[in-house]
């Protein structure tokens, strides 16, 4: 199993930034999620921790959360992890057009994460001219437009689960956002 | 699903034109002619990508520092082919 063509611009964005800790000589965690929910008896989290290990991420420096089925789950699964580990700083390395959804929902969890995008979905500014990618990136745009307005919805109508307080993250955090 | 949901309006009407349904042919081919007409011409993927994307940047706002927790999150997984 590899991850989703969708999936490598977080994970390139991952590796560079370890090598900027590595540089730096710094303390950096990273966090993969994802159940295994097509059923291959491997979880989307252990298929992006070996991508990273692949590329030379050290497997010690990683964590994988591997219970959650969407983003929803994610954010939650994610913030339970973050709310023991206690990191100066949260990080979402995520691809573009799914940051501003992943950001909310991990807000309501208590993460406010510094948003690091990758993978830009564009169709004016490429020289792949398809009808085939402007159908994608407006399926793709509307869905998040849609799960954007729900959470939005539910909010308003009590049906999400309570929001859960700001982690408390170091000085350095706190100071950058 | 776009492309399903413009085919079906199409279809619609059609099959209301045949049944002699005026308003609601023109209002289901109208709509389906436009939808794929704007999804097609690119102005309303880039339009909504404007929106999603044009806040965020691919850099970290300062330099990594020390203690700091990157999260992935999983965007799907496709068998590994040919190897």
């Amino acid at each position: 199993m590899e991850p989703l063509a969708f999936a490598y611009g977080p994970l390139m964005a991952a590796v560079d930034m370890y090598h900027q800790c590595a540089q730096g000589q710094l303390k950096c965690t990273f966090i993969t999620a994802g159940a295994d929910i097509a059923g291959n008896g491997i979880s989307e989290a252990e298929v992006s921790a070996r991508a990273l290990i692949k590329a030379g991420i050290p497997t010690q420096a990683i964590i994988r959360e591997e219970e959650s089925l969407n983003t929803w789950e994610s954010s939650r699964h994610v913030g339970e992890i973050l709310h023991s580990l206690k990191p100066k700083r949260v990080v979402l390395l995520q691809s573009a057009p799914m940051m501003k959804r992943s950001l909310l929902y991990l807000e309501h969890f208590g993460v406010i994460a510094e948003p690091m995008a990758a993978a830009y979905l564009t169709t004016s500014h490429t020289n792949m001219s398809a009808t085939g990618l402007n159908f994608l990136a407006a399926e793709v745009g509307f869905q998040e437009h849609f799960d954007i307005w729900r959470y939005t919805l539910y909010n308003y109508l009590g049906w999400n689960e309570p929001k859960e307080p700001p982690l408390a993250l170091g000085e350095l955090s706190q100071s950058s956002t | 699903m776009l492309l399903n949901l413009i085919f079906a309006l199409f279809i619609v009407g059609i099959f209301s034109l045949s049944l002699r349904l005026n308003k609601i042919a023109t209002l289901s081919l109208l709509v389906s002619v436009l939808g794929y007409l704007s999804i097609a011409s690119s102005a309303l993927p880039e339009y909504l990508m404007e929106r999603l994307q044009t806040p965020y940047s691919p850099r970290l706002q300062s330099p990594v520092t020390d203690d700091t927790a990157f999260v992935v999150f999983g965007m799907g997984t496709q068998k590994d082919r040919g190897r």
